[in-house]
């Protein structure tokens, strides 16, 4: 792509079976951006539909987008596409991750990094700039993603940045991540290297990203992001009281306060006050550790850590001692569900220093083996599955009998201990936790019950939890919940959701953004479905796609609120476009770049069309389970203080969502007219081809 | 005052002061002025607060009256909402303080009030105090819109029923401090 910037202008393709290590030119994908657009249009054009996600026909894409490596804030999360084990029907999805993986690939000259075939023995893909060579692996199979990470540091350079799988992934548990940087990790896709015998990606790269802007330009840029930056997911008030500030919200992430120290820090380090013009202390804002391991890890804490080219440091890096006892590291850095999936497995746990042992303890287990919690929903299926006496039918009675009860019931860390390794080498009956919630139902036979208790937290018959829902702006989030192959991991809606200002102000915005402030409603006091709020739907996921493929964090974009007073606390929602153009030197407007969005969500959809042979996307995937419009029996929905769903009006709001994305009204596939519009004519063809385009009179 | 003092200089002096202090969270009442090396009698003092309210060089000067006392605070470092909130733990009037905290959150958000709020910088309120406080307003006239809701964890929140629903008040305790925790 020699006329533009940003990219880096070559893809390399691995074929395993062959050994065979090519490049070509990014320059044919443009229209997708790179990151997740490159992954599924790879995907569509490569991998034929009814292929086993551990086939050696099957592929996994490693891409970023033309922004990552620039130095914009926020940057530098790596895309991994491919089939999902975990998924019932094994359609496709992406998995991702933080970390300093992609800025890499993209100095060593890669786009993206496709992995094709089987290796006959273990190997790992050595990259430095473009001598790319498959090493042996054998001495590396059977370690764990932090020893493998080491070892593969040690024999490339301590620049290395390296993603590998654990034993899950080797084992090719369904449940299994691709892990960088020791603790930014991608869930879904760790067991697809493992069937290509691929252990590890370790990459050095000495170039550099272009970027197509003048130098002032770009910098004045970057600065005005600085300026309108909030905290992690872009909460622009603090957590508490503060004098600078309007609004406080004890639920925002701004959590740097007077008499809050990083209490573990060689010289304790007080977080205090930190002001929205002060952005040398962007990085204090945000001490997450509070958030996810209770108020008791302040002591612990030794500093907040997190991406490459990213002021917010959402990693929380703790030092425990009490873990060495269980024969771990007393070095543990993780952020949210990296936390918070142990909670779920050891729920019987009573004191806040086993809750705090269970989340890090866990946290270090899960991230060597390589383990993938689908968002919390494995712990909530191992109770529900011993909370009715479902796991003394299916295991053998001496497996059950060797698994130590006795700790699960109290919450012990211990527990984590042995069931981790039963589910990483996957040992047992018990192991099947690790297929996925709808494999795993299927298999011990959960009653409808399983699907229909809003304890579980289920969101969709396809497996996979509730993730900002219907508890997030009521339809908003539930249509944002449907239109995928796993869980979301849309935050476009929710961070402005929770950014803590005034639903006045919040309503301002949402007039000025999605045409109406009806585009949100007072939190749990919901209205039924409009316009706006569809509008708001198709915006959140048309921008998520956007930064899985720009690739920009979603955690922080949208940026549509700021924490400036002066500024209304309006953000900017051009930014996007802005960086894009700049990064690039396309001059590509908001409304354009969107539409460039709306191409890749479709082709999406129109993959999961020709997965799943079927256009009716509405009753075969577009599904939600009932205890969604069943839950508070005494409430109707749209009472005040329930989140409960009405049937019919989800009905319309799946309408009125289509619509916007200019798929059929009816069955909610692409029509052939929306593919012809967004230049896709080639996916029309094939769709045609095998008479899965919705009729249209 | 002194004969090498100017006026220009007290004044000076004086802003320093305030903004200084706002800058640290916290307000100055102005007895406090007097108390300050400045070698003023208290006129000389009130009239000097005076010109800062009407000198263009001091527009960031604040004045606040509470029910006891009068405050001054420098809003390029300090919102009139926490130097009025300031001013209230200054005169332990913790009541107004918990009832408009409370009644401004139901209104404007809306949502109850997470009490460890008040546990917290810039208040620390100790569990003893908070809880006395809060029984003893639940009791009061002056009150009765406040009241308590409860979490499935034990959390206490308040609400004030002049602004939102009981119902409502429940369920966005609930989704505040469980759910949302637990889907971060």
């Amino acid at each position: 792509m020699p006329q533009y910037k940003g990219w880096a202008g070559e893809i390399l393709r691995v074929n395993l079976s062959t050994g065979s290590i090519s490049t070509e030119k990014t320059a044919k994908y443009k229209d997708y951006i790179g990151g997740m657009g490159i992954g599924y249009r790879i995907m569509w054009d490569e991998v034929p539909e009814n292929t086993d996600p551990f086939d050696e026909e099957n592929k996994i894409v490693f891409a970023a987008g033309p922004l990552t490596g620039t130095g914009a804030p926020c940057t530098a999360r790596t895309n991994i596409t491919s089939l999902l084990p975990a998924n019932p029907q094994n359609l496709i999805g992406d998995s991702h991750m933080g970390g300093h993986f992609s800025p890499e690939m993209k100095y060593a000259g890669y786009d993206a990094i496709v992995i094709e075939g089987k290796a006959p023995r273990p190997v790992w893909l050595r990259i430095e700039d473009g001598n790319v060579s498959l090493e042996n692996a054998s001495k590396l199979w059977g370690q764990g993603i932090f020893d493998t990470t080491a070892n593969i540091a040690g024999m490339m350079g301590k620049e290395a940045q390296v993603a590998a799988i654990g034993q899950a992934g080797e084992n090719q548990v369904n449940l299994s991540t691709i892990m960088t940087s020791g603790n930014h990790s991608a869930g879904g896709h760790g067991g697809i290297m493992g069937s290509k015998n691929l252990k590890a990606i370790g990459i050095v790269g000495t170039q550099s990203v272009e970027y197509a802007a003048d130098k002032k330009d770009w910098i004045e840029l970057n600065e005005f992001v600085m300026s309108i930056i909030g905290a992690n997911n872009q909460h622009v008030v603090p957590s508490t009281p503060q004098p600078w500030a309007e609004y406080h919200d004890s639920s925002s992430r701004w959590t740097a306060q007077e008499g809050l120290y990083w209490g573990a820090a060689d010289e304790e380090v007080e977080t205090g006050i930190c002001p929205p013009e002060d952005t040398n202390k962007i990085g204090y804002r945000t001490m997450k550790a509070i958030k996810d391991l209770g108020e008791i890890s302040e002591d612990y804490t030794v500093r907040m850590g997190g991406c490459q080219s990213c002021p917010i440091r959402c990693h929380s890096s703790v030092e425990v001692p009490e873990l060495e006892k269980y024969g771990v590291s007393r070095y543990v850095s993780n952020t949210c569900m990296g936390f918070w999936n142990h909670y779920y497995v050891n729920q019987n746990a009573e004191s806040e220093m086993d809750n705090f042992l269970n989340k890090t303890l866990g946290a270090q287990l899960a991230d060597d083996y390589g383990l993938w919690f689908n968002y919390g929903q494995l712990g909530r299926d191992l109770k529900y599955a011993y909370d009715n006496g479902i796991l003394k039918e299916v295991l053998p009675a001496e497996e059950y009998n060797d698994i130590p009860w006795d700790l699960y019931e109290k919450g012990d860390p211990q527990f984590l201990v042995d069931l981790y390794r039963r589910i990483a080498y996957q040992e047992g009956e018990i192991s099947h936790l690790g297929d996925g919630a709808a494999q795993l139902a299927e298999r011990w036979n959960f009653g409808e019950d399983y699907w229909n208790d809003q304890t579980n937290s289920l969101w969709s018959p396809l497996g996979y939890p509730v993730h900002h829902a219907n508890e997030s702006n009521g339809q908003v989030g539930s249509l944002i919940n449907l239109v995928f192959n796993r869980d979301p991991m849309c935050h476009s809606h929710q961070n402005f959701l929770g950014s803590g200002l005034p639903i006045k102000l919040q309503k301002e915005i949402a007039a000025e953004t999605w045409g109406s402030e009806d585009a949100i409603d007072v939190p749990a006091n919901y209205t039924p479905m409009n316009r706006a709020k569809a509008r708001f739907a198709k915006w959140s996921l048309v921008r998520n796609v956007l930064h899985d493929s720009m690739t920009v964090c979603n955690w922080m974009f949208p940026m549509v609120t700021s924490p400036l007073k002066e500024r209304n606390y309006r953000g900017d929602t051009t930014l996007e476009a802005q960086y894009f153009s700049q990064a690039t030197g396309m001059n590509v407007s908001e409304k354009e770049l969107d539409e460039m969005g709306r191409r890749i969500l479709t082709l999406h959809r129109a993959m999961t069309v020709k997965q799943m042979g079927t256009v009716d996307m509405r009753n075969e995937h577009d599904q939600i389970v009932d205890w969604v419009f069943e839950m508070d029996p005494d409430k109707e929905p749209f009472d005040a203080g329930t989140i409960k769903m009405d049937r019919d009006d989800m009905e319309k709001a799946k309408t009125m969502l289509y619509q916007e994305l200019g798929w059929d009204p009816e069955t909610g596939a692409p029509t052939a007219e929306t593919l012809d519009e967004l230049g896709m004519q080639d996916v029309k063809r094939e769709l045609a081809n095998k008479n899965l385009l919705p009729y249209q009179a | 005052m002194s004969e090498e003092q100017t006026e220009e200089e007290v004044l000076n002096k004086i802003s320093k002061h305030i903004r200084n202090k706002s800058s640290q969270g916290n307000i100055v009442e102005i007895s406090e002025l007097k108390a300050m090396d400045l070698e003023l009698s208290e006129e000389e003092i009130d009239e000097k607060v005076e010109i800062l309210k009407s000198d263009d060089q001091f527009n960031d000067i604040r004045i606040l009256s509470g029910e006891e006392g009068r405050y001054i605070f420098s809003d390029d470092s300090m919102t009139k909402k926490y130097a009025t909130m300031m001013a209230k733990v200054e005169e332990d009037n913790l009541k107004e303080l918990i009832a408009e905290t409370v009644r401004e959150d139901s209104k404007i958000y809306p949502r109850p009030t997470d009490i460890k709020v008040f546990k917290k910088s810039p208040f620390y309120l100790e569990d003893e105090v908070l809880n006395e406080v809060i029984d003893q307003m639940v009791e009061e006239e002056n009150y009765k819109d406040i009241n308590k809701v409860v979490a499935s964890n034990g959390a206490l929140y308040l609400y004030s029923n002049a602004h939102m629903e009981e119902d409502h008040a429940i369920g966005l305790t609930e989704w505040v401090e469980v759910i949302r925790k637990e889907i971060p």
